[in-house]
């Protein structure tokens, strides 16, 4: 199920590809690397997370994964706003880390996040860690 | 969606879930309210939360289609969407293509490998088709079982496929989104209207972005026709232009002479220079008609090369004893290059020499004085069938992009120096056609202010 990275915007103002850059930033929304801890590499997702913000986290994961990093987290904490595509995407991303044998983690979600979960039942397919250091001595969720 | 449920707590809400009716995911769902008593907020906060998200996801994707995404782009956006409005990690797009005949295009899939998303639309949807298209609504796959063989069934059941929503447009259908369920909650009839009402939304907007497309496609074809039509204009306009000036001037320069020399009846000195120049002129002009004659008849087929094997390297010393001091006169510094003990390869003499002279008349015309031109000849170290003869000048070059026009007729790489060089276009269509019909090939490299070689392929005999 790869995909191209490739955004088309028409004439919109664009972010910054997601391959050149270690931070994206679109309106509200902020996504920057974080701190690689072992195979663990870690994106902070920060504002609203839209349907346009979305689709970089997504393309975003896939050019990691195609990078060989298989192990991602997610942290959550400072997302502000979860629309329907971002927990789409979430659900997505989780199953494509799994179909190359690695694994995504949603870390330390901040309450807009978990009560979408929740209102849904979806925990069950996505990994919730509470923090990095959760998942870094293997007590995540899953 | 007013309190966040700890992890703890919606894990409980979980397990007060009913199982889901497979057969009917949207019935079942009718009786959770009255099952979920104990949920955090009770079943009317949870179901009015529930619709909230319903509708907020419907707002959501009506700002997130922009027409100008691609499909693919545009297909993401939506499925996303829908699978996070339903909370399902499995979700595929086909498209019907706008021939009749076409089968389902995969656009997308999620959750689900490529490869089964595309048995899933030969093998399952394909034969949905006809059904979304009457009944125009979601369709559950508990629901089909006279449409779907058990083994249909089995496939969608284990990727987790449970709904089909049609994509229509007033007339036809455009494609098909098939979703998951939410495991042990199912989608309830509201979040169906919704997705039903995000489906048919979605679908206009696919509609209108693809004709926005297809007509950017059909503009950008408008164009290149435009630019194809305004290049062949202006070769017809300089054809026409050249062969005005290329023709009228030396008529014009002989019927000068003819008339001085009719008023200087009684011949003087000058009489001789006149006629010389009109032979001159003469000469000129029938070559050029010549080229010209050629080259029509070469297109069609009309003329015939005789070509045999023959010694190339008495050819080429014969042909630059000839030229050397014309060159020369003109300050360019004409060399020759030959290989020892070249060996025999097929060629016309005459046609040869005619290719060479067209080669070596560019040469001149597009290098300034001084500049050198070398005739070389070689054997190809990597070809053994063939000899390699090139006419090499340290010019100032063609662009790269100029030189696929070369050997196109009546087409120079810059129609302002065709007048200025006296030339028609034709000479290197020519020299192409020429060298092809003789079993050879002719090609062009360039570098700016390096120069430009010609090299003519011809076969060993």
């Amino acid at each position: 199920m790869s995909r191209p990275s490739g955004n088309s915007e028409g004439s919109r103002p664009r972010p910054k590809p997601a391959g050149s850059s270690r931070e994206i930033l679109a309106g509200d929304f902020k996504m920057s690397d974080g701190k690689r801890r072992g195979s663990l590499m870690l994106l902070e997702l920060s504002g609203r997370l839209d349907g346009r913000a979305a689709q970089l986290v997504q393309q975003r994961c896939a050019e990691l994964r195609a990078q060989g990093m298989h192990v991602l987290g997610l942290d959550l904490s400072q997302v502000t706003f979860l629309a329907s595509s971002g927990l789409g995407v979430f659900l997505a991303e989780t199953e494509e880390f799994k179909e190359a044998k690695g694994s995504l983690h949603l870390i330390a979600v901040s309450s807009v996040v978990s009560s979408v979960v929740n209102l849904l039942n979806v925990g069950r397919f996505l990994s919730l860690v509470p923090s990095v250091d959760d998942l870094v001595v293997g007590k995540g969720s899953r | 969606m007013k309190k966040n449920p700890t992890p703890s707590m919606a894990r409980k809400l979980s397990q007060e879930m009913p199982r889901p009716d497979p057969r009917h995911p949207s019935r079942q769902s009718r009786t959770r309210g009255q099952a979920v008593t104990r949920s955090v907020d009770g079943p009317a906060e949870r179901e009015s939360d529930l619709q909230r998200h319903s509708l907020l996801s419907f707002f959501e994707l009506s700002k997130e289609l922009d027409y100008s995404l691609n499909i693919y782009d545009f297909a993401d956006r939506a499925l996303f969407n829908f699978m996070g409005h339903l909370g399902t990690p499995h979700s595929a797009l086909w498209i019907l293509p706008p021939e009749a005949t076409g089968s389902l295009v995969l656009i997308r899939s999620h959750g689900i490998p490529e490869s089964v998303a595309r048995q899933i639309g030969m093998q399952c949807i394909e034969t949905l088709v006809d059904r979304l298209l009457r009944d125009r609504r979601i369709q559950f796959r508990d629901d089909l079982s006279d449409s779907f063989t058990p083994a249909d069934l089995e496939l969608l059941r284990s990727r987790g496929l449970a709904l089909f929503a049609p994509l229509l447009a007033p007339d036809k259908l455009l494609g098909v989104v098939a979703l998951g369920t939410r495991q042990n909650t199912a989608a309830d009839p509201f979040e169906i209207e919704v997705l039903q009402a995000s489906a048919e939304f979605f679908a206009v907007a696919l509609q209108n972005s693809m004709f926005y497309h297809q007509l950017q496609e059909s503009v950008r074809e408008l164009r290149q026709a435009n630019e194809n039509l305004q290049e062949l204009d202006r070769a017809k306009n300089e054809f026409v232009s050249n062969m005005h000036h290329e023709l009228r001037t030396p008529v014009t320069v002989m019927q000068m002479y003819a008339e001085s020399l009719l008023e200087e009846a009684v011949a003087g000195s000058s009489q001789r220079e006149h006629l010389k120049i009109v032979l001159q002129q003469t000469e000129k002009l029938k070559r050029m008609l010549e080229n010209l004659l050629d080259y029509s008849g070469l297109a069609g087929n009309r003329i015939e090369v005789q070509s045999g094997p023959g010694d190339i390297s008495a050819l080429l010393r014969d042909y630059y004893d000839n030229r050397r001091n014309g060159v020369a006169a003109r300050l360019h510094d004409f060399r020759l290059v030959l290989e020892d003990d070249l060996p025999a390869v097929i060629f016309e003499p005459r046609r040869m020499r005619q290719v060479l002279d067209i080669l070596l008349d560019n040469a001149m015309r597009f290098t300034p004085q001084g500049a050198r031109i070398t005739l070389r000849a070689h054997r190809l170290p990597d070809d053994p069938a063939m000899v390699r003869i090139q006419m090499e000048d340290n010019g100032p070059g063609i662009a790269a992009d100029k030189l696929h026009k070369l050997f196109v007729p009546f087409l120079q790489v810059d129609g302002s120096l065709t007048r200025e060089k006296n030339g028609l276009g034709l000479g290197l269509a020519l020299a192409n056609r020429l060298v092809q019909a003789m079993g050879g090939k002719i090609l062009a490299a360039s570098e700016i202010d390096r120069g430009t070689t010609f090299t003519l392929l011809l076969p060993i005999a």
